[in-house]
């Protein structure tokens, strides 16, 4: 159904002009949010001197008459090179599938706890789980560090004696810090999401069920597990995205002794800082980092926003 | 590659491992209501098991079998070398001790039903138990007793024990028994003494023994359970098993943390601990009086008057003008309203909206007045929330059942794929560059603001069309308000007001021109390219615009469904009783989509306090604008001031803690 407008009398010539006209705001703002990413595209094909004097839209050659060239991904994605991304690629991998996998089996399970099994405290332990949702990381990242490197250690008052909780493994620097931050850190919004959807799944499933004397470790794996592959696979979707973009968690953990498991985000805000020795290729890299993200944001971009909308939407 | 692969398979094995554990756990206590004396039997022999491994593990007993480094020390030299049989062995026996005599145990307490038998068998098997272990100890870790916190400590949580048991309506007896011993054995751990000669088995072995009886008695004092209470510990165990891990993760990773957070911000740095170290609130002074994070000195220019380069009001006292144009907009509005619905005045939609304009256009002169991390993030919050949610809500009405709206709505939501890292690149680099004025610009903005600069400072087709083009919206608006003045002025009140924006920036098209010159004293027209990332205060709003970009997606999603989750019945009516789109869109959509609005602002707002990326990418905190993650992020690890990062995370977690209230008030009200 086209919009209607406030006007009366639309089949006058001014007003289908004005009709025709109330359009183009839409579309204004679909081409300019769209002009950036597409800006990135076109700037990573150009040499580096068309980049350096002239702007994307012109596609102006450099001196030697190049107006479109491969190298600088040839820069970025050869494993020689300092400037070489493949390495982080990997480590970006390595970050963002625990870091999706394993938030996923251990919310649901709490999710289906808080859901459907009764037990005293269950809703003053959910609120406060989801309380958690808007808590800044900031607000544990300097403790946390510190346990990576040091372990946790608690000494008894009055009786000085030392018990150690986490021994000092040493962790900083390796993607088990990151993605074990991201598993903890993702646990409010992911149980939110799951208690959700499995907590509005019809009861009579579960009492019918347990008539036939199933324990809930049966009727979480054989029921509630296949019912709730949606919002698993939007969790899933949106965390995968999270833990690839995310930039401050990485820095933190990994910092200085962890240069050789820098994620591509680390990696191209390295590249960036670099005084602007290396600025023609920073279009290729990152169109690279944004590269995974948006295959699945286009493949996937279904259960992505189902994802979002789960729980945000009242109705 | 090498990496990746030992990555998968570390990570594979030890979420095998985890997931066989939890696994079995679940098998455990599902022979709770199936075989209860298995169960029981099972029990014992982890609960001997795990508390065996863990002692043997601290090396605190004496091995029967001499092995080699232990297994928690970093080079794991010790299970696969120096003879197999030896390290395996070494390491296994105390824990296959303690399962067998857990599990012996616990059989014996699922079978014994006579309850003074039970009182015998479980004193006499846990006292045994004990004065075995106490023998077994290695003699530098015996125990000297010291009266004092040993008495004290067993008294405190004796009398702890049996308070709780009177709160919760239990036997006060079996609360003794359990305090006394938790308290007993603090207090013993506090006397083991370490290499000391004053140390002495006797003093060991009736450590243990009483600890022992202590135990027992309290085991020995519960009964077999009938099949209600196997069904109820079956289930409670299950929560437990369920919830367990994610709960304790989050108080892991995130509550303890947060604590430890609080309690390093009120400490000095580097101080060991918090008695040594507490400095009060002093980091929390610091970070308010350093004129980096609040300085409100230039706060007296906003309505003076100032000479202003551009001919755009960018923002400070140039806006005032038009913040009393639109106040005085919005009182001619409200008494238009009054006339139209029968009161004197009344403060419905259009005088609101030309109000909020005005609040609007003042707080955006007010930030630019003051300076300071602190000032830069309540700005960020304001002026993305606001932009992000209406442009959000605008994009969803606009996009709801247009042609080609799943297009449009997706290259609007792209960006939020993209991470802040890359967009920050992306604008930096693409839109936001500036160059001097003999080079050409290959920044976009600075290229279109010096072409305009450049067309419109002269005659000629360019500046007659860009002209043409707001005088057309102008009179678009006029249209509307002619068009709806009939059926209520306040409205049609409004349109013309929000008409002379675009009426007269045409006229200074038409005028001196728009966009990026300057007029030398000369009486020349040069070219102005504007320095984006770099000009203080109004960097600060084009790094906004980043988030901006990203966010309005997000809002326009959420908004989406839930314009097209409102009942067409509500709208069929409406239509029927005759009224407008806009009627129907402002009083009927918007106030039933409010609680989603709600929640899209408020992510919003806990999303944008937290910016860090886009600031560190860009600028680093540079040329004032810096925000409050950033300066953590440099205090707490380039700096090594970890007393005011804490300080400044635990501002952040202020700044967001309002929303987390909501969120506690919207969640009670709702049932679990």
């Amino acid at each position: 159904m086209a919009a209607t407008t406030d006007v009366v009398g639309e089949n006058d010539i001014i007003g289908r002009i004005y009709g025709a006209l109330s359009k183009v705001p839409l579309w204004f703002i679909a081409a300019v949010w769209f002009l950036p990413t597409f800006a990135l595209f076109i700037n990573s094909f150009r040499p580096r001197d068309a980049q350096r004097n002239s702007g994307w839209w012109t596609l102006q050659a450099n001196d030697v008459g190049t107006r479109v060239t491969a190298e600088n991904y040839e820069t970025v994605l050869s494993a020689s090179t300092t400037n070489s991304l493949t390495e982080s690629l990997l480590n970006s991998l390595a970050i963002s599938l625990p870091a999706t996998v394993i938030p996923i089996a251990i919310a649901a399970f709490a999710a289906y706890g808080f859901a459907w099994i009764g037990f005293r405290g269950r809703r003053l332990l959910f609120i406060t789980v989801v309380s958690l949702l808007a808590i800044p990381l900031q607000v544990a990242l300097i403790p946390l560090l510190r346990m990576y490197i040091a372990g946790a250690h608690f000494t008894v008052p009055f009786i000085d004696k030392t018990l150690t909780l986490v021994p000092a493994w040493g962790i900083q620097g390796q993607t088990l810090a990151v993605w074990l931050t991201h598993t903890g850190f993702a646990m409010p919004f992911a149980i939110f999401l799951f208690h959700n959807y499995i907590s509005s799944l019809p009861k009579d499933i579960f009492e019918s069920a347990r008539i036939d004397g199933a324990d809930h470790f049966t009727i979480f794996w054989r029921l509630v597990v296949p019912l709730s592959i949606p919002v698993l696979a939007a969790f899933a979707i949106f965390q995968f995205l999270w833990t690839w973009n995310d930039y401050l968690i990485a820095v933190t953990m990994l910092g200085a002794s962890g240069a050789d498991n820098l994620p591509t985000t680390v990696a191209i805000a390295n590249l960036a800082g670099d005084f602007g020795r290396n600025e023609h290729l920073l279009p290729a890299g990152a169109f690279i980092q944004a590269f995974v993200p948006l295959v699945v944001f286009f493949a996937l971009q279904r259960y992505f926003v189902r994802g979002l909308l789960a729980g945000s939407v009242k109705g | 590659m090498g990496k990746v692969i030992s990555t998968l398979i570390s990570v594979i094995v030890a979420v095998g491992a985890t997931s066989l554990l939890w696994v079995g756990l679940n098998l455990v206590f599902a022979q709770a209501t199936r075989n209860f004396r298995l169960f029981s039997a099972m029990i014992g022999a982890i609960v001997g098991g795990v508390s065996l491994a863990v002692l043997d593990g601290n090396r605190l007993l004496t091995g029967l079998v001499e092995r080699p480094a232990s297994l928690f020390n970093g080079n794991a030299e010790g299970v696969f070398t120096d003879g197999v049989g030896n390290a395996i062995a070494g390491h296994l026996f105390w824990p296959a001790v303690g399962i067998v005599v857990g599990g012996a145990i616990g059989y014996a307490l699922a079978i014994v039903e006579d309850a003074t038998l039970r009182l015998a068998v479980a004193i006499g098997s846990v006292t045994l138990s004990a004065v075995v272990l106490s023998f077994v100890l290695k003699t530098r870790y015996e125990l000297a007793m010291r009266s004092v916190p040993l008495i004290l400590w067993t008294v405190v949580f004796l009398a702890a024990g049996v308070g709780l048991a009177y709160l919760r309506g239990r036997n006060p007896i079996h609360g003794a028994l359990t305090g006394g011993f938790i308290g007993w054995v603090i207090g013993s751990f506090g006397g083991a003494l370490q290499g000391v000669s004053v140390a002495n088995q006797l003093e060991t072995t009736v450590a243990f023994a009483v600890a022992g009886i202590l135990l027992g008695a309290r085991w020995g004092l519960t009964t077999i359970p009938g099949v209600a209470r196997r069904a109820r510990i079956d289930d409670d165990s299950r929560a437990w098993l369920f919830v367990g891990p994610a709960v304790g993760f989050i108080a892991v990773m995130l509550i303890v943390p947060a604590i430890q957070t609080l309690l390093l911000s009120v400490q000095e740095d580097d101080s060991a601990n918090l008695a040594e170290g507490f400095i009060g609130l002093d980091n929390y002074q610091t970070v308010f009086t350093d004129p980096d994070n609040f300085n409100a000195t230039r706060a007296d220019t906003l309505f003076a008057s100032e000479a202003s380069t551009s001919w755009f009001p960018w923002g400070g006292s140039a806006l005032i003008p038009w913040v009393v144009f639109f106040i005085v907009v919005g009182i001619v509005l409200a008494y238009l309203l009054g006339r139209e619905t029968g009161q004197t005045f009344n403060v419905g939609g259009p005088p609101i909206a030309a109000l909020l304009i005005a609040a609007g256009l003042f707080s955006f002169a007010l930030f630019t007045h003051l300076r300071g991390t602190i000032i830069n993030n309540l700005w960020w919050v304001v002026a993305v929330t606001l932009l992000s949610t209406s442009l959000g809500l605008a994009v969803a009405k606009m996009a709801d059942g247009a042609r080609g709206e799943a297009v449009a709505k997706s290259l609007v939501f792209m960006p939020m794929a993209i991470s802040f890292v890359s967009a920050s690149i992306i604008w930096r680099l693409m839109m936001y560059q500036a160059r001097d004025i003999s080079s050409d610009q290959t920044g976009m903005f600075n290229a279109l603001w010096v072409w305009l600069g450049r067309t419109t400072t002269e005659w000629g087709v360019g500046k007659v069309v860009i002209g043409a083009i707001f005088f057309l919206a102008a009179a678009a608006l006029v249209y509307s308000a002619v068009k709806t003045v009939g059926r209520s002025p306040a409205v049609a009140g409004l349109y013309g007001a929000v008409a002379v924006v675009p009426f007269w920036v045409g006229l200074r098209t038409y005028g001196d021109g728009i966009g990026g010159y300057q007029i030398t004293d000369a009486g020349e027209v040069r070219p102005l390219a504007v320095n984006f990332v770099q000009g203080v205060p109004y960097n600060n709003f084009w790094l906004m615009v980043i988030l901006i970009w990203i966010q309005t997606g997000f809002a326009m999603v959420i908004l989406s469904a839930a314009i097209k989750a409102v009942p067409d019945d509500y709208i069929e009516a409406a239509k029927i009783d005759g009224a407008a789109d806009g009627q129907i869109f402002w009083r009927i959509t918007v106030p039933t989509i409010a609680p989603t609005i709600g929640v899209v602002a408020t992510t919003i707002m806990v999303n944008v306090m937290k910016v860090f990326d886009i600031v560190k990418v860009t600028t680093n905190g540079q040329f004032g604008s810096q925000v409050l993650a950033n300066a953590m992020f440099t205090e707490a690890f380039l700096f090594f001031n970890q007393g005011v990062g804490a300080a400044l995370a635990i501002l952040l977690f202020l700044g967001v803690f309002p929303v987390m209230v909501y969120n506690i008030l919207r969640l009670t009200r709702e049932e679990v």
